[in-house]
């Protein structure tokens, strides 16, 4: 399985390219029903905020049925059409967002921001970036209320000027007050569906104002140079793609 | 429970009453040929006439333009018509949604949009209130583009604002530098600036609706037929085709997105009426083009799926013109709404065939979709087709 160009076009342009009913369902459901269970019997909702930061079910991270939906679905080669070679993905972050009427409000909200840059639990200083996020959906997702994530498509290139121009290590907003405004595009979709996105493109979540907890699994995905230029590939969206720079030439700024 | 047009026409002529009744409301400029307007002026209680400003350009803005110099400026023999048929000089005038003035031959327009809305129908004014996509560019300093894409470069018009692509261009991958040259002269004309952007391949689309006080009520999502003609580089818009087929998720959030922007824009400038949002449902979800806040001529699909109701055109002039309309009017729009969005007729307008059939009953509706974007396309490229860099 690869990219088709209209896949490459849209990602060079905005970022993201969501992939419908990608993942076959017998590895959704090997999934859903592990985290499920966890979600049922295991979970401490004395740790919501850790778990909101960090991941759910950390003690899942590395099971092998929610690798499954990266290595084994098919997943994998896209990534490769974009990244080229890139690190083997060893953990998956599970992210939950609870129905306001289980969680009391009390879990938080993520504005606006891209992974790993001035994270408000972490030291400003620090970057944790990586090259590609890939979500999968692992529940029905039909309301953007429903503690959708919501990113900006298009975003990566303007987060890109952003750090080259005005930013610098240390600051702690996470992005410029004109994407801060901005309320993001849901990604509504099935048990099944992929996301790609580029790890430059702002996104956020909200609450979850439906009566069923949203979950997706997570996988950060890094080119095998990424970590010695984290800073220089936050000010050049296609460091870490030489791929797409191959078969585009050098994409758009 | 009755049916919900006519409860929003009832209730949207409860509203106008007050305003209209036993007056002489004059239609002019667009909306002088609405039949269905000039119905529902004389429901109101007011005694409907005519004025038509005999303007026959086929382009949407320049025939907007004429319709707006006409009305600020009239004519001699437009203010001896209209004083002999209000020797009293006491009628409203209703001059469409698109108008800002504010009278016309003495006489007070009704259902106009401030001046503070037609400006955010700006393409670089969009930009920075509405937070679109593209960068805006000074023509004088060249577009700068390396080409190594397909651009899509929207002009500014100096005077006036762009319509229904009067100024839309989209410059294919590797063109050379002495055409994109000839674009920019082109341009130059009656522009300083442009609006440029990537061009994002996928279902044009288009949603419209109306926004109130209180809410953003949407009719559901139109296939744009968008088609580009590669002489010389012009996107058209010839027309429109419901239902957009889109997938539920894709669909619901684009929703999302609409409302958001037309939330924005309400906030910002203060606009309650008609709008419609022209975008792309792309790969990454759905990417707003532009925001026109006033009746577009896709309003007559709408007009054409609920016939012998009242003009979507009606509830624009009400919200326009009635303060507080929203609360009275919401509900039963909203009931409206889920009802169009529910009826899966196939139903096209192509501007220049308003008439092109619908599919006969027991036909392969994909090849009557095919044929519609056939025929709208004409010997240009429908944009659809344009799928790679």
């Amino acid at each position: 399985m690869s990219l088709s160009d209209e896949d490459l076009n849209t990602f060079r342009v905005s970022g993201v390219i969501i992939k419908r009913g990608f993942v076959p369902q017998d590895l959704v459901q090997r999934a859903t029903t592990l985290v499920n269970d966890w979600y049922r019997n295991d979970m401490d909702r004395r740790l919501l905020v850790s778990y909101t930061q960090r991941t759910f079910a950390p003690d899942l991270g590395g099971h092998p049925d929610l690798l499954a939906l990266f290595n084994k679905s098919g997943v994998a080669d896209l990534v490769r059409d974009l990244l080229g070679d890139f690190l083997p993905v060893k953990t998956t972050q599970i992210q939950i967002r609870l129905p306001e009427a289980e969680s009391g409000g009390s879990q938080p909200e993520k504005g606006m921001h891209v992974d790993g840059v001035s994270c408000p639990h972490l030291d400003p200083t620090e970057l944790r970036t990586f090259s590609l996020l890939v979500g999968v959906v692992l529940s029905d997702i039909s309301d953007p209320a429903g503690g959708a994530l919501r990113y900006v498509p298009g975003g990566h290139l303007t987060m890109a000027e952003w750090f080259r121009t005005e930013w610098s290590l240390g600051i702690t907003d996470q992005v410029p007050p004109q994407v801060d405004a901005m309320t993001g595009t849901p990604l509504l979709g099935k048990p099944g569906d992929v996301l790609l996105m580029h790890h430059l493109v702002p996104h956020a979540v909200g609450r979850n104002f439906a009566t069923t907890p949203r979950i997706m699994a997570y996988f950060r995905v890094s080119h095998p140079d990424h970590a010695n230029r984290r800073l220089d590939a936050l000010r050049d969206p296609w460091l870490d793609y030489p791929a797409l720079s191959t078969r585009f030439g050098r994409p758009v700024q | 429970m009755s049916h919900p047009f006519a409860d929003a026409k009832t209730v949207a002529l409860g509203l106008i009453r007050p305003i209209v009744e036993g007056r002489t409301v004059i239609l002019t400029g667009s909306a002088a040929r609405s039949a269905l307007m000039a119905s529902f002026i004389a429901e109101a209680g007011a005694l409907p006439t005519r004025v038509d400003l005999r303007v026959s350009l086929p382009e949407a803005r320049s025939r907007f333009a004429a319709y707006d110099r006409l009305i600020e400026h009239p004519t001699q023999e437009i203010r001896q018509l209209v004083d002999s048929l209000d020797p009293a000089g006491t009628a409203l005038v209703y001059a469409g949604s698109f108008t800002s003035a504010r009278q016309f031959c003495g006489r007070q327009i009704i259902g106009n949009r401030s001046i503070k809305s037609m400006e955010a129908e700006r393409k670089d004014v969009q930009r920075e209130l509405l937070a679109l996509p593209g960068a805006i560019v000074s023509l004088v300093d060249g577009l700068g583009l390396h080409c190594g894409a397909p651009t899509v470069v929207q002009g500014v018009p100096d005077r006036g604002v762009a319509m229904a692509t009067s100024h839309t261009y989209l410059i294919p991958d590797g063109a050379s530098r002495g055409a994109i040259d000839e674009l920019v002269t082109k341009l130059s004309q009656d522009c300083s600036r442009v609006v440029v952007s990537p061009f994002n391949a996928g279902l044009p689309c288009t949603f419209y609706g109306i926004v109130t006080e209180t809410t953003v009520i949407d009719f559901g999502p139109v296939e744009a037929l968008v088609s580009w003609d590669p002489q010389d580089w012009r996107i058209h818009a010839p027309g429109i085709l419901r239902p957009a087929m889109l997938d539920r998720s894709m669909a619901e959030s684009a929703r999302y997105v609409v409302h958001n922007v037309v939330r924005l824009l309400r906030d910002r400038v203060g606009y309650v009426g008609a709008f419609g949002v022209d975008g792309t449902v792309t790969l990454a979800g759905y990417i707003i083009h532009e925001v026109n806040p006033r009746v577009c001529a896709g309003f007559a699909l709408l007009d054409q799926l609920c016939p012998a109701i009242a003009p979507f055109a009606a509830f624009d002039l009400v919200l326009r013109e009635v303060p507080d309309a929203s609360g009275p009017l919401k509900d039963s729009l909203e009931r409206a709404a889920a009802m169009i969005a529910s009826n899966t007729a196939f139903l096209c307008r192509l501007w220049e065939n308003p008439a092109y059939p619908p599919p006969t009953i027991g036909s392969d509706v994909d090849t009557w979709m095919r044929q519609v974007r056939a025929a709208a396309a004409g010997n240009h490229v429908p944009l659809t087709e344009l799928k790679e860099a």
